[in-house]
């Protein structure tokens, strides 16, 4: 393990945390001078010097190192980064009063850089706006991927820079998907990132909200978060149009950045071929009619056109694992809130900024079936597997069943361990507690519903669930390679 | 005429052997020293050992002075380089046998005009071809394919209950791009006008892209309705049954490969789309049955191997699979099989080189006009070459004035091969095709004088 690679990587990465957190404390001296003092200015002062300070001892120590990464140290660099960023990331929380514990802190900061969404944060007014603008921060820079952003400035990574990508982005790794070289790839999809989150903010204060919560909507919008500088989410605004602008950019930030790259680029032959963004949008449809439909006939105070309203936004919100919210669906008949736990599972397409198993993943699981079934009686039957008009080749199809079987796997076993540290919490909340962190979605059903939090919940729990986030995150295998020893040592 | 061959392997030999009997004389290329002894022995003309794509062995086989190269070895990529040599050397017309993904991406990109060749053809896809045409049509009266299989021919006997009887021609609802050239009412022939009508009993030769009329000519025949899909079997998803899938799949006929090699499955379930591609062997009786294949309606041997093709397709019959077909490879075989195929109930059996031969043959007798075939009662389908300058180059189809008895039914156009509509522009270069009726022949001729 070249280990002074690995120290210069984070190293940089500290760097790239302190000056973002610069531009909090900058907004932080500005926002001071109208209101009382903060604690703000002070903790994000101490949060930048400390990130620095350790960032540059890193840096130092990592003098030297070849710059050509391998796939052994981008993988391990993968999950190491997002552990101590997560770590950095909950400084300012921790220094700031109203502080939160550190446990709290450190899940409020993975929930952020993992764009779940979920906040151990009781009442966000009384917090200074810096901090807010922070928390937006880490889900806008966790949306696409810190190390994705490093893969498209940085020129001298080398091969390693592909598994970098590979690992941290979740953008399909099919057949005919990556051609080109992959730091022009990797910026062109932050540029269209950028792009995206700029016309979400414009449009947000065209409609009439300030521009403070405008940017922290929209960097949690199109980055799939779900963080709101308001306790009531996007029901505070009790608007149509931020609704539906709102809805649009969750839907955008959860389909193929890949696909947009192409569009852009006049390549409209791919979207005869994708098949993925169309099961994607069918879903999102069909999710949302069929709740309509049970609120307005089962729950009877609705009219036609609230419940399509609240069922589209929340499904869009949902599906695409942002967790903004305009009702409390908590309270929806079991139909409802059972397909809006399942529709967290799904999430959205392969190369978007959502989380969840995602929507390629599942065409794949369902296909794989279908041809099991078939050569259960016609064994010599020979199929191949296709996903947007491209062949997919086998590996890959066995590396989709075992994730999605992980997938399962850690949703049961993550539900034993928070039933076993919280006794008093019911079935629905334990098992949407985990589904909501595993899958980045952010709130989830009962005690974790979305006019709760997940303050109440104990240390130990909250820990399992910041490890859940950053497992769906980085899709199980970035992080398990981390407990496996053969890593670390020479081979 | 001068004729140089490159690569004497089966088709060679006996293009070389019909050749020479015509009075051609013929320089042979072939590098196999064994095979050049044995051709000099058995072969009226001159043989030189070499290989092909060497300028030292063109030369030598003077080429620069002959009217005709053709490149028939089995390795597809020197054969375009020898006669793309060739051609730079100064031959007048190239012909080269290539692989038939040659032919199958030539819609992509023109390689007959980037490697300076006249003409390609694989023999795979002429076999195939061969053996499309009796999938489509198996007791069809006649079946032949025009302008290198992208047009067909067929004949239709109407039946009695038909709507579109009795209604004049130009008010059916035909398809685009179908054509009737003749219409045989009891012994007379002639060749249809606008006004003239279908009567019941009528024998009718329809022109058409071959899925277009197959559509149409089931309709025809079982009074509108469209028949149901077709449930064909191929044994071997090599050169040969991959070019005949693809010409098949898609189309009204639901495709079923066998094929042996693994490797070779996967790659044929990622370029047929449309193919049930089933790894196993056709020569077991039991893999047959347990894919029902008594109960297909084609069962089409295409594997590279003669004993293999003959007994699955019995083996096949057996089961009772409708129409047995086969390829025959070795010369010997062909003609027993053809002779015997009642007794063997073989429905009927294609030669790759025989195919070859008579395409070969077909295109080096061209001449600017000549009969492609002749159909009972004195028409015949003719082939013409638009002239640099002449009465129709370069005018639309409606413009010129068609002598009567004469039905415009192909044209190849560069690689496209369509049947020209009223729009289309006659260019000089291109290859028309036309119903002539025996009184019309001349005023044709006229027609495309320079």
């Amino acid at each position: 393990m070249n280990y002074r690679l690995l120290s210069k990587l984070i190293g940089l990465q500290l760097w790239l945390l302190g000056l973002t957190q610069l531009v909090c404390l900058a907004f932080a001296w500005w926002d001071a001078k109208g209101h009382p003092a903060s604690g703000a200015v002070d903790a994000l002062s101490i949060s930048v010097g400390i990130a620095a300070g350790i960032g540059t001892l890193l840096l130092i120590l990592g003098r030297g190192s070849g710059a050509e990464i391998l796939r052994k140290e981008a993988i391990a660099v993968v999950g190491l980064s997002w552990l101590i960023c997560s770590a950095f990331g909950a400084l300012p929380y921790l220094l700031c009063p109203p502080r939160l514990g550190p446990v709290e802190a450190w899940f409020e900061s993975m929930s952020g850089f993992t764009t779940t969404g979920a906040t151990a944060i009781a009442d966000l007014n009384q917090w200074p706006r810096a901090i807010l603008l922070w928390r937006a921060l880490t889900q806008w820079l966790g949306g696409l991927g810190i190390l994705v952003l490093f893969v498209a400035l940085l020129s001298s990574l080398g091969v390693g820079s592909k598994a970098l990508f590979q690992h941290e982005s979740t953008a399909r790794t099919g057949a005919g998907s990556v051609q080109e070289r992959i730091q022009d790839l990797a910026l062109r999809l932050w540029q269209i990132y950028f792009g995206l989150s700029i016309i979400c903010i414009l449009g947000l204060i065209l409609l009439g909200m300030s521009p403070f919560e405008s940017a922290c909507h929209a960097m949690a919008a199109v980055s799939t978060g779900g963080f709101s500088p308001r306790n009531e989410s996007i029901a505070a605004y009790h608007s149509l149009p931020i609704e539906l602008w709102i809805s649009l950019f969750m839907l955008l930030g959860g389909g193929s950045f890949l696909l947009y790259a192409w569009l852009i680029e006049g390549r409209w032959e791919r979207w005869r071929m994708e098949e993925e963004t169309k099961v994607y949008l069918a879903i999102v449809a069909i999710a949302a009619a069929v709740i309509a439909v049970d609120l307005w006939i089962v729950e009877g105070h609705h009219t036609v056109g609230s419940a399509a309203r609240e069922a589209f936004f929340q499904v869009a919100s949902i599906l695409t694992t942002t967790g903004f919210t305009t009702a409390d669906f908590d309270r929806w008949p079991t139909l409802s809130r059972l397909l809006l736990l399942l529709v967290m599972a799904v999430g959205g397409c392969a190369g978007s900024t959502a989380g969840g198993i995602k929507v390629s993943r599942l065409i794949f699981f369902f296909r794989t079936i279908g041809q099991e079934i078939v050569h259960a009686y016609r064994p010599n039957r020979v199929f191949v597997l296709r996903l947007n008009g491209q062949v997919v080749d086998e590996p890959v199809k066995l590396q989709t069943l075992l994730l999605v079987a992980l997938a399962g796997l850690t949703v049961v076993l993550g539900t034993l361990c928070v039933a076993l540290f919280e006794p008093e919490l019911g079935m629905d909340s334990c098992l949407s507690a985990t589904i909501a962190s595993l899958f980045n979605v952010g709130p989830g059903l009962g005690a974790v519903g979305p006019t709760q939090n997940f303050g109440h919940l104990g240390a130990g729990t909250l820990a399992i669930l910041s490890l859940l986030m950053l497992l769906g995150r980085l899709e199980f295998f970035a992080v398990l390679v981390l407990a496996a020893p053969a890593l670390w040592r020479k081979y | 005429m001068n004729i140089v061959i490159a690569g004497l392997g089966e088709v060679g030999r006996h293009l070389a052997g019909s050749l020479v009997s015509q009075g051609h004389a013929l320089s042979l290329i072939e590098s196999s020293e064994t095979l050049a002894h044995d051709l000099g022995q058995r072969v009226d003309a001159r043989v030189i050992c070499g290989d092909a794509s060497s300028i030292m062995t063109l030369a030598e086989a003077e080429v620069a002075d002959a009217e005709l190269f053709l490149a028939l070895s089995g390795d597809s990529d020197a054969n375009m380089l020898a006669a793309s040599l060739a051609k730079a050397l100064g031959v007048k017309r190239t012909i080269s046998r290539v692989h038939p993904r040659v032919q199958q991406e030539e819609w992509l990109f023109d390689y007959r005009k980037h490697f300076g060749i006249d003409y390609l053809f694989s023999t795979q896809r002429l076999a195939a071809v061969e053996l499309a045409k009796h999938v489509r049509n198996p007791e069809g009266l006649v079946v032949e394919e025009i302008a290198r299989g992208r047009i067909e021919m067929q004949q239709v006997s109407v039946p009695a209950e038909l709507s579109l009887l009795g209604k004049p021609l130009r008010e059916l609802q035909w398809p685009p791009r179908v054509r009737i050239g003749s219409i045989q009412r009891g012994d007379r022939l002639f060749v249809p006008t606008a006004t003239d009508t279908i009567e019941a009993g009528d024998l009718i030769t329809l022109f058409g892209e071959p899925l277009v009329l197959a559509e149409l000519a089931s309709r025809l025949r079982i009074g509108g309705e469209a028949e149901g899909q077709a449930n064909v079997v191929i044994f071997g998803g090599g050169d040969y049954g991959f070019s005949l899938a693809q010409m098949l799949e898609g189309g009204r006929q639901r495709v079923r490969v066998f094929e042996r090699d693994p490797k070779l499955c996967r790659r044929l379930s990622e370029t047929l789309k449309h193919t049930v591609v089933i790894e196993g062997d056709a020569t077991s009786v039991s893999q047959l049955k347990e894919e029902q294949v008594g109960g297909a309606d084609f069962f089409i041997a295409a594997t590279e191997d003669d004993e293999d093709n003959v007994m699955t397709c019995l083996q096949a019959k057996n089961l009772g699979t409708r129409y047995c077909l086969t390829l025959v490879h070795r010369a010997d075989y062909a003609d027993v099989i053809s002779r015997d195929s009642q007794q063997l109930r073989i429905h009927a059996a294609v030669s790759p080189r025989e195919a070859a031969l008579r395409d070969l043959q077909r295109y080096i007798s061209r001449e600017r006009s000549n009969t492609v075939l002749t159909l009972s009662g004195g028409a015949e389908v003719v082939e013409a070459t638009i002239p640099l300058s002449g009465k129709v180059t370069g005018r639309k189809v409606s413009e010129v004035r068609w002598p009567e008895g004469i039905v415009l039914v192909a044209q190849l156009h560069g690689s496209a091969a369509l049947v020209p509509g009223a729009d289309d522009v006659l260019a000089a270069g291109d290859t028309i095709y036309a119903l002539v009726s025996a009184n019309a022949r001349r005023a044709f001729a006229r027609l495309l004088q320079d």
